[in-house]
């Protein structure tokens, strides 16, 4: 997931692989729920 | 200085960070201004609390979304100079607070409050936020902008599916009266206010993850296996770069606002009478065949892809490119509209596909447009140029419901109509994405007498032009 075509620097930083877990599961977990939601107001259109 | 963190040199990212921070960063900003098309929720409660009309408390959503393409337009040069960071955190202040002072009108009875509030700070919020992620995703993104910018605006598009349930819920949770399950219940002027200080407070929060998340790739960076050559050697793209005030110069420029003009207002055209248009179509001898619960699951399917179509379309044009993309949205759209008008009577499963393709190609044209921007006029002002250009949303935004609405009020009442009185508007909407497909057959490379001379973008952002 890295891309860097120059050269590292030393002081590169720590392993980002929380940070990016983390910051994903913040906008996706509401995604989520509101897609949840949608999908059982949905429901009637197929069962109605 | 305590907001120098907001500058944009502390946002270049230092050699190695993860460009696949950047749309999370954006999808916080976006997700939470999307709530402005969640917006219906709570009227019918403000309506009672302020014992006034639908159409005055429909004005608080009309003064945001003008606000929205005025502030776009006005503020995009801004965004781009003071980068992404300080533009999130402008629009994290003005969206919150537009929801706090909004919260103090209702309190008060104060619906000009409501007005300035939501409304006008509000609207600025959401002009501000809806750009600012745009041109540092194309910058980390030079291989996959449709890709990039449809994730973000997708963003825009799920924020109301998130705000929609969640403001029910926590409106039955502020007032023990208030039945979400039940269409005719009303919640009360204290829960909204309630709802618009939580709203104001989570929102703010929630947008400091994508401000203090965002940065801007370093001088120079491309991604690993980038080839500029071979992108640049794609038809209808170009490595040059052009100001956005130049930008609006172009026939360009205006050919693809009227694009995304046409686009919107056809789209709105089904959006704005989604629910009672399903129950006229199927009406025979009076009575529908569609159920009150059917139609508002229709609505909940059409949101859905309206949402998937800003993903799935942006990005299929990284590969099949921007202006075939379009030739889709609208060659395509005009097909179904008329399939719509001629034969959307006869089979409900017809009528609902045909729907949800075409509110697909809306929330496409939505998120493919700035990557298509990027092609004719580079990254280097291609933010400001998109806020430029999101003044046809809002022109869209009046010309949408009003041709609409014109035919439809010269035939009766949406919801006690049939289908052939909706043929009148909808054979209009064919011809006015005629119009659009006419706008982007014309579009072609942006004469070089227009672009600017190297090193000019890093002069802008260093302020010295």
């Amino acid at each position: 997931m890295v891309e860097q075509t120059q050269e590292r620097d030393p002081e590169q930083p720590p392993n980002q692989v929380p940070r990016l877990v983390a910051t994903w599961l913040v906008v996706t977990v509401p995604l989520a729920y509101g897609l949840f939601q949608t999908v059982r107001s949905v429901i009637p259109l197929f069962t109605g | 200085m305590a907001l120098s963190f907001l500058d944009r040199e502390h946002t270049v990212a230092r050699p190695g960070y993860s460009r696949w921070l950047i749309p999370p960063a954006a999808l916080a900003i976006h997700l939470c201004i999307g709530q402005a098309y969640a917006t219906s929720v709570y009227k019918s409660a403000l309506v009672a609390h302020f014992e006034t009309s639908l159409t005055a408390i429909g004005v608080i959503f009309s003064i945001a979304i003008v606000m929205l393409g005025l502030s776009a337009a006005v503020l995009g040069t801004w965004v781009e100079r003071a980068g992404p960071r300080a533009a999130m955190f402008a629009s994290a202040c003005f969206w919150a607070s537009g929801f706090l002072i909004g919260a103090l009108g209702i309190a008060t009875s104060q619906l000009w409050l409501v007005y300035l509030g939501y409304g006008f700070i509000g609207g600025i919020g959401l002009g501000i936020g809806y750009i600012s992620p745009v041109s540092t995703l194309i910058k980390w993104f030079p291989d996959r902008p449709g890709l990039a910018t449809g994730m973000a605006i997708m963003g825009f598009g799920g924020g109301a599916l998130i705000a929609s349930p969640l403001s029910r819920q926590l409106m039955a949770a502020y007032d023990s009266g208030y039945d979400p399950s039940d269409p005719t219940s009303v919640a009360s002027g204290g829960a909204v206010t309630s709802l618009f200080v939580t709203l104001g407070i989570v929102y703010f929060l929630v947008m400091m993850l994508g401000v203090f998340t965002v940065k801007v790739p370093p001088p120079g960076w491309t991604p690993t296996g980038f080839d500029a050559a071979a992108v640049a050697a794609k038809p209808m793209v170009s490595t040059a770069n052009v100001s956005a005030a130049n930008a609006i110069k172009t026939p360009q420029f205006w050919f693809l606002w009227t694009v995304l003009f046409c686009n919107v207002t056809a789209g709105i055209g089904i959006l704005e009478q989604a629910a009672p248009m399903i129950q006229d179509f199927f009406r025979v001898d009076g009575v529908s065949s569609v159920a009150p619960a059917t139609a508002a699951g229709f609505v909940a399917f059409l949101s859905l892809f309206n949402m998937a179509g800003r993903f799935v379309w942006s990005s299929t044009s990284d590969y099949i490119g921007r202006k075939p993309v379009y030739v889709m949205y609208l060659g395509v759209g005009m097909i179904l509209y008329v399939l719509l008008a001629t034969v959307g009577h006869t089979s409900t499963v017809i009528f609902v596909l045909v729907a949800a393709v075409i509110l697909s190609f809306y929330g496409g044209g939505f998120a493919t447009v700035p990557a298509y921007l990027r092609d004719l006029f580079g990254t280097f002002q291609v933010g400001a140029i998109h806020g430029r250009l999101l003044t046809a949303w809002s022109a869209a935004g009046i010309a949408g419901p009003l041709i609409i609405n014109g035919f439809l009020d010269a035939r009766g009442t949406p919801g006690e109509l049939v289908a052939a009185d909706y043929r009148p508007a909808l054979f209009t909407m064919v011809a006015v994405l005629a119009v659009g497909f006419l706008a982007n057959a014309l579009v072609r490379p942006v004469a070089a007498r227009f672009h600017e001379r190297p090193h000019q973008a890093d002069e802008f952002v260093e302020g010295k032009v």
